[in-house]
C-alpha cells in the first residue's frame, strides 16, 4: 500500500521542484483513495513544501498570488503522471497488466475543464514538470553481453573488474518527453493529460507530441490575463520556433468542425493579431520571414487574418507604430509569396469563418 | 648607468631613484585589440582624466609597410611609469621612454636604472625607438582619438551582474509601454523622473531621411523585485548610471571602467549603451527629467506633516486638542494593538468568524499593529480602540477632538478621507497617517509579516534538486500489479 507522505515527498515534489522522481508499482483505486485522504492533512510539511514548490511554478508564468492546495484534481493529476510514467517502466509486466494501467489512467485524466483561471494555474502547477522530466539510460557493453538499464542504475556486480570483463559504461540523458519511444495509448494518455492541464498545452507549443491543437483552448484564451501570459511566453520562445506549430494548429483549426464551438477560430484570430502587435511593441523594425512550407507560415496567417479584416484598426491598436510595423510584416509577406497565394488564403479563412 | 646624469638621448633625465626617465612612456603595440587592452587595464588602476590630455594613439608604419601602433602616455616619475611598463609587458608590447621623437627603452631587470643610447639614429622619422636589440624609426600615419575609441566599443556580457542599492537606474522604455510602466513605479511608491528622447537615426538610416526613433529615459531607484521584472520585460532595456551623462545596460560592461576617464564625454549630451541591441545611443541634448508624480493621476499623496504645524497660520488659528469627553460611547471602527500583543491577536485570529475576515484589515507598523473595518470593530477586545470623528480622522473612544469643526473641515484640514486614515493619540505626539493602500485585508495573511515567532522547517533533501525532474525507476518486484485495482471492491 503507497504511504501519502512518502508519495509526495519521493514523487510529486521532484516534479514540481526538479531533483530526482522515483516511479515505483502503478497506483490503483486503494492508492487514489488513500491519496485523497491527503487532503484532511493540510498540516503536513510535505504538503507545505509542495505548495511552496507550485507557488514557484506559477510565479513564473502568473503575477498573482494563488494559493495551491493538495486537492481533488492534484491527487488524480499527480497519480496519472506516476502511472503515465510507470508504463514506460522496464520492469512492468506484459500487455494485459499495460492495458489494465492505461484503462485506470485515462479514468483519473477524465477531469472536468478547468471551470475558471486559479483552477487552470492550479493543475498547470502541477503537470509544468512534465515537459522537463529527462532519464538517464545506462548501456553496458560487456565481453559477455550487452546490458541496459532504463532510468536505472546497473547492478555493482557488473562493474566489477572492468578491465578484465572489458566492461564499457555508455550513459546517455534524454528528454522524456520528445525522446521516450511510446506506444500509441501511451500517446493517448499524454494528450488526455494536456486535455486536463489546458494552460500546459498552451504554453508548450512545440513540444514533439502529442501536437498542438488550439479547438479546445481557444475558451481558456478569451480570459484576458491567459491570453496576454501565452502571448508573452510565446514571445520569449521566439516567434521561430513557435510560429510554426501554431499556424499549423490555426489551419487545422480553421479546417476542423472545432471552429465553431465558442467562436474558437475568431478568438485565435485575436491571438494571433495580438501576437504580432506585442512583437512589434517590443521589437520594433524586423519583420518575421517565415518557413518554406505555406501551411507553417505565421506571417501568412497574419497576411490572411489583414485579408479577412480580423486585424484591429490602427486606433484600436492604439499605437500608430505598431499598425506601421504590422503593414510593413504583411507587406513583406506579400511580396514574398505573391498576390495569388495571399488571394487563396484569404479566401480559405474567409470560407472558414462564413461557415 | 649608475650615477649618470647627461645622456645622449634628448629629452631624458634622472628622477629622484635615478631611472632614465622622459616627460613621457611610449608603448609600442602590434595590433588595436592590445591598444584595448591596455586601456582596459590602465582604467582599472588609474583615472584616465589625469592623462588624457597629453595621452596620444598613433598607428605608424615603419620603413617595410607594416603598421603597428604607439600610445603615448605622459608620467610623473618612474613608480607610475614601472606601473605601465608591467601592464604593457603583459600584453606583449615595448616600453620606451623620452620626450620627442627619440624614445629609448624603459629600464628592465638587466638595467635598473635605465638606458641611454650611443649615437642617435639619422634616418628619417616622427619616432625613432631604440631597443637593446634594434634601433626603428616610424612614420605617423594617423592619430586615434581616445573618445572614439571608446564610443566604440561594445559592451561585454556579465551574466551576474546585479543593480546595487546605491544604483541608480534607467529604463530605455518604448513608446508603448512608458505610460504603463511610470503608472506602475507610482503604484509602488517609487520616486522616479521621465524625459522623452529621440535618437537621430545613422549611417544609412539618417541618408533615408528616416524619422528620429522615439523612446522614453525613466531615472528612479529599483527595488530588487522589480529588477528581474524589467530585464525580462521586451521593450525595456535596464541601465546603470555609470556617471552623470553615461549609463550602461545592466548585464553588461563596458570594456573600460568609463568612470576613469569620465572627461570624453561632453557635458551637454548623453550616452546610452545598450548591450543588447549592440548601439550606442548618443543625445545631442542631456535629457529633460520630470517628476514621474505629476504625470499621473495622484491618489496617494503624502499628507506634509507641516500642514499640522503651519507657523505662519499659528498667529490666527488654534491647534486640534485630544481632550477626554463624556456622552455615550460612539462604535469603535480601529483599534491599534502594540507589537509585544502580536501573540495574542493571533491566537485570537484562530477563533474569529468569517464576517471578521470580510471586514477587517491590518496595518503593522515597528511599534503598533492597526485594524480598521469601516463599519465596526467588535471582534478584537486587545489594544486601543478608535471611533470615527470624520471620515478618516480617528480618535481615542473617550476622546474627543476640539474645536469641535464640521467633520467636512476636519477632512479638508488633515487631507484624510479616501486615501488615508489619520489617527489622534492619546501620548500627545503628532497625529499618525497611514494610507488606506497600506492595510491588508486579514484574509491575506498580513499578520504573517509582522515578524511573528515561527520555528522554520528543515528543508527536506528533494528540494534541494530545483530544475528539472530526473526519472528514477525503482524496482518493482516479481509482482508489479500485485494488489492493484481500477475501480472499489
Amino acid at each position: 500500500m503507497i504511504e501519502p507522505r512518502a508519495f509526495l515527498r519521493r514523487f510529486v515534489l521532484p516534479l514540481c521542484a526538479g531533483g530526482e522522481l522515483h516511479v515505483g508499482r502503478p497506483l490503483g483505486a486503494a492508492e487514489l483513495a488513500t491519496l485523497l485522504k491527503e487532503t484532511e492533512l493540510e498540516l503536513h510539511e510535505e504538503n507545505r513544501l509542495l505548495a511552496e514548490a507550485r507557488a514557484r511554478v506559477l510565479s513564473s508564468v502568473w503575477l498573482y498570488p494563488l494559493e495551491v492546495g493538495w486537492d481533488t484534481p492534484s491527487a488524480r493529476l499527480a497519480a496519472a503522471i506516476h502511472n503515465l510514467l510507470a508504463l514506460s517502466h522496464p520492469d512492468l509486466g506484459g500487455r494485459r497488466a499495460r492495458e489494465r494501467i492505461e484503462r485506470f489512467t485515462a479514468g483519473l485524466l477524465a477531469l472536468p475543464p478547468p471551470a475558471e483561471v486559479e483552477e487552470l494555474l492550479r493543475r498547470h502547477s502541477l503537470c509544468a514538470g512534465v515537459l522537463e522530466l529527462t532519464r538517464t539510460d545506462v548501456d553496458l557493453d560487456t565481453w559477455a553481453a550487452v546490458y541496459s538499464f532504463r532510468g536505472q542504475e546497473p547492478p555493482r556486480r557488473l562493474l566489477r573488474w572492468k578491465g578484465l570483463r572489458r566492461v564499457r559504461e555508455a550513459r546517455r540523458t534524454l528528454r522524456w518527453l520528445e525522446e521516450e519511444a511510446m506506444d500509441e495509448a501511451q500517446v493517448g494518455l499524454l494528450g488526455a493529460l494536456f486535455a486536463a492541464s489546458p494552460l500546459t498545452a498552451l504554453l508548450s507549443p512545440t513540444r514533439a507530441r502529442p501536437p498542438l491543437e488550439l479547438g479546445g483552448l481557444a475558451r481558456y484564451l478569451r480570459t484576458a490575463a491567459v491570453a496576454r501570459l501565452c502571448v508573452h511566453a510565446y514571445l520569449e520562445l521566439g516567434l521561430r520556433a513557435v510560429g510554426p506549430s501554431l499556424a499549423r494548429a490555426f489551419w487545422q483549426l480553421s479546417n476542423g468542425e472545432a471552429r465553431r464551438r465558442d467562436g474558437a477560430l475568431e478568438t485565435i484570430c485575436g491571438l494571433v493579431g495580438y501576437l504580432f502587435a506585442a512583437r512589434a511593441l517590443a521589437r520594433p523594425a524586423e519583420p518575421l520571414e517565415g518557413p518554406e512550407e505555406l501551411e507553417a507560415d505565421l506571417p501568412a496567417v497574419l497576411l490572411a487574418l489583414s485579408g479577412c479584416g480580423q486585424l484591429p484598426s490602427a486606433e484600436a491598436l492604439g499605437d500608430a507604430e505598431v499598425a506601421r510595423q504590422l503593414a510593413r510584416q504583411n507587406e513583406l509577406t506579400r511580396r514574398r509569396l505573391g498576390a495569388e497565394a495571399e488571394r487563396a488564403l484569404t479566401l480559405r479563412l474567409q470560407r472558414s469563418l462564413a461557415a | 648607468m649608475a650615477n649618470q646624469t647627461r645622456f645622449m638621448a634628448p629629452g631624458l633625465h634622472p628622477d629622484s631613484r635615478g631611472v632614465a626617465l622622459g616627460r613621457l612612456v611610449l608603448v609600442l603595440l602590434p595590433s588595436l585589440d592590445r591598444v584595448v587592452g591596455l586601456f582596459r587595464a590602465l582604467s582599472e588602476r588609474i583615472s584616465l582624466d589625469d592623462v588624457l590630455t597629453a595621452l596620444k594613439i598613433v598607428q605608424v608604419r615603419t620603413p617595410l609597410q607594416s603598421r603597428e601602433f604607439v600610445v603615448e602616455l605622459p608620467v610623473s616619475g618612474s613608480h607610475a611609469a614601472d606601473g605601465l611598463a608591467a601592464t604593457a609587458a603583459l600584453l606583449g608590447g615595448l616600453s620606451f621612454t623620452g620626450t620627442s621623437k627619440h624614445f629609448v627603452k624603459y629600464r628592465d631587470s638587466r638595467s635598473p636604472l635605465g638606458y641611454d643610447v650611443d649615437s642617435l639614429h639619422a634616418g628619417q622619422g616622427d619616432y625613432v625607438l631604440y631597443d637593446s636589440d634594434f634601433v626603428q624609426a616610424y612614420q605617423r600615419e594617423r592619430e586615434i582619438p581616445f573618445a572614439q575609441l571608446v564610443l566604440n566599443l561594445a559592451p561585454q556580457r556579465e551574466r551576474e551582474d546585479r543593480l546595487q542599492a546605491s544604483d541608480q537606474a534607467l529604463l530605455r522604455v518604448v513608446p508603448g509601454l512608458w505610460r504603463a510602466i511610470v503608472s506602475y513605479l507610482h503604484r509602488s511608491r517609487c520616486a522616479c523622473e521621465v524625459a522623452a528622447c529621440e535618437r537621430q537615426p545613422q549611417g544609412a538610416r539618417a541618408a533615408a531621411a528616416e524619422q528620429p526613433e522615439r523612446f522614453y529615459l525613466l531615472r528612479c531607484r529599483l527595488a530588487p523585485r522589480m529588477e528581474g521584472l524589467f530585464r525580462s520585460t521586451p521593450g525595456v532595456e535596464l541601465h546603470r548610471l555609470v556617471a552623470k551623462q553615461v549609463a550602461v545596460e545592466l548585464g553588461y560592461r563596458h570594456p573600460l571602467a568609463l568612470g576613469s576617464c569620465g572627461s570624453i564625454f561632453d557635458e551637454g549630451s548623453f550616452y546610452l549603451f545598450s548591450g543588447s541591441r549592440g548601439a550606442l545611443d548618443v543625445l545631442a541634448a542631456s535629457p529633460a527629467f520630470v517628476p514621474a508624480g505629476s504625470l499621473v493621476q495622484l491618489a496617494t499623496q503624502a499628507l506634509p506633516t507641516e500642514t499640522l504645524k503651519g507657523s505662519a497660520a499659528e498667529s490666527v488659528t488654534v491647534p486640534l486638542r485630544l481632550v477626554l469627553a463624556g456622552g455615550a460611547r460612539p462604535p469603535a471602527v480601529a483599534a491599534r494593538v502594540p507589537v509585544a500583543q502580536a501573540p495574542w491577536l493571533k491566537k485570537l485570529i484562530y477563533l474569529l468568524p468569517p464576517p471578521a475576515f470580510a471586514e477587517l484589515a491590518l496595518c503593522a507598523t515597528e511599534d503598533f499593529i492597526y485594524l480598521y473595518s469601516a463599519h465596526a470593530i467588535e471582534y478584537i477586545p486587545l489594544g486601543e480602540m478608535y471611533h470615527q470623528v470624520a471620515p478618516g480622522v480617528l480618535a481615542p473612544i473617550g476622546y474627543e477632538l476640539l474645536p469641535r469643526v464640521h467633520p467636512d473641515v476636519l477632512v479638508q484640514h488633515l487631507g484624510s478621507g479616501e486615501d488615508k486614515l489619520v489617527f489622534f493619540t492619546p501620548e500627545g505626539k503628532a497625529p499618525v497617517w497611514i494610507g488606506r493602500e497600506r492595510f491588508t485585508p486579514l484574509s491575506r495573511r498580513a499578520l504573517a509579516a509582522v515578524a511573528l515567532a515561527r520555528p522554520e522547517p528543515t528543508p527536506l533533501d528533494a528540494e534541494a534538486g530545483a530544475g528539472a525532474g530526473a526519472i528514477q525507476n525503482d524496482p518493482l518486484g516479481l509482482f508489479p500489479l500485485w494488489g492493484f485495482r481500477e475501480g472499489e471492491k
